[in-house]
């Protein structure tokens, strides 16, 4: 990487999320400056952080009114990208990257799927993927190794009790572990109640769980959203009405308080009162962590359960999130910017993102997955004392077969659409085909008004980058 | 030839004027024409579909919802804020003890505090399992309550009610409470005299005093409530399904979900036009129902 | 004998509700100060913890450092020179319209309309305007932004509170020689200074706790408080209630200190019309 001549008193701002990923940039950039031996005074890197809520609306703002504030965005959701781009806020990074890294080396390094969907619209690079955000399956092992609950739970179902693997033992597992204050759980009475799962129910992503569902339903990737051809939805079809009535059910085996989000749903699990769940990477981190959490040694982590579709068994999940770095096209200095970005994700400092305990960023790099320093535990600031190589592989085998989200221009037109329905159905409001035949009807036109052929093309662009 | 008078009279409303002038009469222009478009923020789409937006919106049954809402939710808000603002003042000015103006100053207290805060508090209070509402209640009426805040479209509308009421009510106090103070007493004693009760003298007397004060506080805090954002984006995000969403969280949703400026102009327009009408017909009632 | 035993009973009703109603305002407080000294296991207890076992006081020192310092400095600027400014203009522009009709009725309706409108709806110009002024992340853009919002209620209660100031004073003074200014500024003004200090103190309250255009509207510098404590509330991560309810605690703080040192003024400049 070579320096250049640099203005004195150049800054790069970094335009990130609030709080541990902010948090998780500036200990990077920390690092860089030990590794490549610059220093401040040549030029400052700034980790600006944004409050979560307010993250799309700012990079919404920045588009709109170009003033090159952030040289580099890096709160930027998979799904936001295509939006960006189309707006001119997003560069193309495919010439810089011929240039800078020409072999390869710092994209192949990134987890296929991840490389693909997280930095790729409409065959072009665009951004450089930054999170390993997936969905993973936690579950409490002492539960699963409990002999009365096993010996239980065999005489009900039918088969043993261990890690779901199918949807359908996901929700006996529900079922069977949800027990009232005074029920017996592995022998003891609780005091508290006990729940047999929990989920996200909050208006904003309900539309994740619903699509990491769906995703394992359909033999071919690319039609769970869309025809590829035709742009008809395809996501109302069956069983889409049947995924609902199952999320629905969920509900009465989860604790009674909506609003129903990561971090009340992270609390009740790291407090000891929910059996499995199905969400981002972070709680296994959370829950070794003995000063957040009452559950440490007791987590563990698995890919989410496979459906099955005419008798084939279908291992998916969804790339909920995903964050990646753009270059602002409005920025006044592009191609340093784009050299500290690209430094910024390369091994030595990702490394550091992951590894520190302030963060939110979940590994997604091959060279993380296989390091030994990692794998045995040992992070900056805290030791996993065991299970951080099963929550490693776990990650590993679930971003390889990762589904990405609708990373089409107009995501939230379609998307709101559809959480506001999917809510209306889980309030009672509507029936589950109806909601979703609604929805639908609202993809159709939102497709019409963005301009059929361009909604085409980025569709059948995102299908090249479906797991197989 | 203008009298120097009235020129020093137009320039003591310059300054005023100034402000209006650069940062309102733009965007507000703006929210006109750009209702005429068909106008997305992040896509290169600019088309003139003259009435078209307004059109939709008002077969748009999120946007018609969201206007039953709001007015429902203000005219609950305010009737509640009034009453027991206008009790409260009433009950304070008559009884003078140590402290009373501390007592004053702690009603006045949830005014001070930035709605946001609120919304977070109230998110984390009416949690039933983390929060002590639900809790509260049952040790209030000595039978467990259970209420789905989030999830019921009739208990969010009350728990964002209450977030105003808690908020705004020692607004319309401290307004009565200070004009039931400055209020000559000589109109009190005669009616004491006269042997009215309090109630009477309260509702004959003293309240058309205070038309003047209540009327100006009440139209005030209409015009605010109209607007109320910060604790739906905080506790329900509109929800369960859109039940909660008022006209400001629908504009804000379309501006920064939906990203189409052109009908949320358009539905600016009509939420200003709504709002006006409303403060208008809500004025001359009041003025009626007092005088 | 009877009348005593009722004197009593409603004694004891006021107290009682005085109490509730003092209680229902309070307590949310009290469960912020308590919040910002909990440490992070309690953070989420169920049931809710009301009194913390110890005194965390890490959560403000978190809060601080993490740009907490910076965000009062802001807030405190902006806040101070919107209020004044605001003060100043509005009750100018209060008494033109109070002495000399200024405009009729249309121009107060104008500015009180300001009022009326939503965030929402306005941001995208705004963010346009200040754009190309660059006035964006700014003391100076915020500032004018505020300004605008306060002008309503100043106008409105200096014109109502000079509405009810006899002219005899101004008129007397004016006949005494003085001129227009300095009739307003010698003689009308101090008296009004009760209606001056509440303007003040409203106009102060709502900059310091305005979230929406503070967050859209600075970057990396002019960030007040609200926008502080937005991003501790994190749905993605976790909240933050802790380090969240100490930055709560010290943005009411002041606030709160100032209102109650003033509560008797406000109430002063509330009353209309009452000069002797």
């Amino acid at each position: 990487m070579d320096a250049g001549k640099i203005p004195k008193g150049t800054v790069i701002n970094i335009g990130n999320e609030e709080g541990f990923q902010s948090n998780a940039v500036t200990e990077s950039a920390k690092k860089f400056y030990e590794v490549t031996g610059f220093s401040r005074s040549d030029f400052d890197i700034k980790s600006l952080g944004v409050p979560f809520v307010n993250l799309y609306e700012r990079w919404i703002a920045e588009a709109a009114s170009k003033t090159g504030g952030y040289d580099i965005v890096w709160g930027v959701a998979g799904y936001m990208l295509a939006d960006l781009v189309v707006s001119g806020l997003a560069m193309p990074l495919d010439d810089y990257l011929a240039k800078y890294d020409p072999d390869g080396a710092l994209m192949n390094n990134v987890v296929t799927s991840v490389r693909k969907t997280q930095a790729i619209v409409a065959d072009k690079h665009y951004a450089l993927p930054s999170d390993g955000d997936v969905f993973l399956m936690f579950y409490r092992k002492d539960l699963l190794e409990d002999p009365i609950e096993k010996t239980d739970y065999e005489a009900k179902y039918g088969y043993p009790l261990g890690v779901p693997q199918t949807w359908e033992e996901y929700m006996d597992h529900a079922e069977f572990f949800t027990r009232k204050k005074g029920e017996k759980l592995m022998g003891q009475t609780l005091d508290e109640n006990f729940y047999g799962v929990a989920e996200w129910r909050l208006k904003y992503c309900t539309f994740d769980w619903f699509f990491t569902r769906m995703c394992e339903l359909r033999e071919d990737a690319t039609r769970v959203y869309f025809d590829p051809d035709t742009m008809e939805p395809l996501f109302n079809k069956p069983p889409g009405a049947e995924v609902l009535e199952y999320m629905k059910k969920l509900n009465s085996y989860m604790a009674p308080i909506p609003p129903w989000s990561y971090s009340e749903n992270l609390t009740a699990f790291l407090s000891g009162i929910i059996a499995q769940w199905v969400t981002w990477p972070g709680p296994a981190r959370f829950a070794a962590d003995p000063s957040k959490s009452q559950i440490v040694g007791k987590c563990g982590t698995s890919i989410i359960p496979h459906g099955v579709v005419n008798g084939k068994k279908i291992q998916r999940s969804q790339l909920a999130t995903g964050y990646c770095a753009l270059v602002n096209a409005y920025s006044k200095n592009k191609e340093l910017a784009y050299l500290v970005n690209q430094a910024l994700h390369s091994p030595t400092t990702a490394r550091v993102q992951v590894s520190i305990s302030k963060s939110n960023i979940d590994p997604y790099l091959y060279s993380q997955f296989e390091d030994l320093q990692l794998r045995a535990g040992h992070f900056e600031g805290f030791e996993w004392s065991t299970g951080a190589a099963e929550w490693l592989d776990a990650l590993r085998n679930s971003l390889e077969v990762g589904f990405p989200e609708l990373n089409i221009p107009g995501f939230w037109k379609y998307m709101d659409p559809l959480e506001t329905n999917i809510s209306r159905f889980m309030a009672g409001e509507m029936r589950a085909q109806e909601a979703l035949d609604d929805a639908a009807k609202q993809w159709k036109q939102t497709t019409e008004d963005l301009g059929f052929d361009q909604q085409k093309t980025y569709y059948q662009a995102l299908c090249r980058l479906m797991p197989p | 030839m203008v009298s120097r008078v009235r020129i020093a009279a137009w320039l003591l409303a310059v300054p005023t004027l100034v402000f209006f002038l650069v940062l309102v009469v733009y965007p507000m222009a703006s929210l006109y024409v750009v209702s005429l478009f068909k106008w997305e923020i992040l896509l290169p789409i600019r088309r003139f579909i003259g009435i078209d937006n307004y059109v939709a919106l008002f077969g748009d049954a999120r946007f018609l919802y969201s206007l039953r809402f709001t007015t429902t939710l203000v005219a609950v808000a305010m009737l509640l804020e009034l009453l027991v603002g206008l009790i409260l003042a009433q009950i304070l000015n008559s009884v003078s003890f140590r402290g009373k103006g501390l007592v004053v100053a702690a009603i006045f207290l949830p005014m001070t505090i930035s709605p946001t805060v609120v919304g977070y508090t109230w998110r984390m209070i009416f949690n039933p399992m983390y929060g002590f509402v639900n809790s509260m209640l049952s040790a209030f009426f000595l039978y467990p309550i259970d209420i789905e805040w989030f999830s019921d479209p009739f208990w969010s509308l009350l728990m964002i009610v209450s977030a105003d009421f808690w908020q705004w009510m020692p607004f319309i106090f401290i307004a009565a409470y200070a004009g039931l103070s400055s209020l000559p007493s000589e109109p009190y004693e005669a009616a004491v005299i006269d042997g009215a009760s309090s109630l009477q003298i309260f509702a004959r007397v003293q309240l058309p005093q205070l038309k003047g004060v209540i009327i100006a506080t009440v139209l005030l805090r209409a015009m605010d409530a109209f607007k109320v954002f910060d604790y739906i984006l905080l506790t329900t995000a509109g929800g369960p399904g859109y039940a909660t969403e008022s006209l400001s969280y629908f504009i804000y949703r379309t501006v920064f979900k939906i990203t189409n400026l052109g009908y949320s102009s358009a539905a600016s327009v009509i939420y200003l036009w709504v709002a006006t009408l409303f403060i208008i017909l809500f004025y001359r009632v009041m003025r009626e129902r007092m005088a | 004998m009877r009348s005593r035993i009722t004197r009593i009973v409603k004694s004891i009703i006021v107290a009682v509700l005085l109490g509730a109603a003092l209680a229902f305002a309070m307590l949310p407080f009290f469960w912020m100060i308590s919040t910002s000294f909990k440490p992070p296991v309690e953070w989420s207890a169920s049931p809710a913890v009301w009194i913390p076992r110890e005194l965390y006081w890490q959560n403000y020192m978190e809060m601080w450092t993490a740009g907490g310092n910076t965000a009062l400095l802001n807030t405190v600027v902006i806040g101070f020179a919107s209020s004044l400014t605001a003060t100043l203009v509005g009750s100018l522009c209060g008494y033109g319209i109070s002495r000399f009709r200024t405009g009729g009725s249309s121009l107060l309706f104008l500015i009180l309309s300001i009022r009326l409108l939503p965030a929402a709806a306005i941001i995208v110009p705004i963010v346009m305007l200040y754009s190309y002024y660059n006035l964006i992340d700014t003391w100076l853009g915020l500032t004018l932004l505020y300004v605008l919002s306060s002008l309503p209620f100043t106008v409105y209660l200096m014109k109502t509170y000079f509405d009810g100031i006899p002219r005899d004073l101004e008129e007397a003074a004016q006949v005494d020689g003085c001129s227009l200014i300095q009739a307003l500024v010698r003689v009308a003004l101090p008296v009004t200074i009760a209606g001056l200090i509440v303007c003040f103190l409203f106009a102060i309250v709502l900059s310091w706790n305005e979230l929406f255009f503070a967050v859209t509207l600075t970057r990396s510098q002019a960030y007040t408080i609200p926008v502080k404590l937005a991003g501790w509330y994190n749905s993605n991560t976790g909240n933050f209630w802790g380090p969240q309810a100490a930055q709560a605690i010290v943005s009411i703080a002041p606030i709160v200190l100032v209102a109650s040192l003033a509560q008797r003024w406000i109430v002063k400049g509330l009353t209309l019309g009452a000069v002797k």
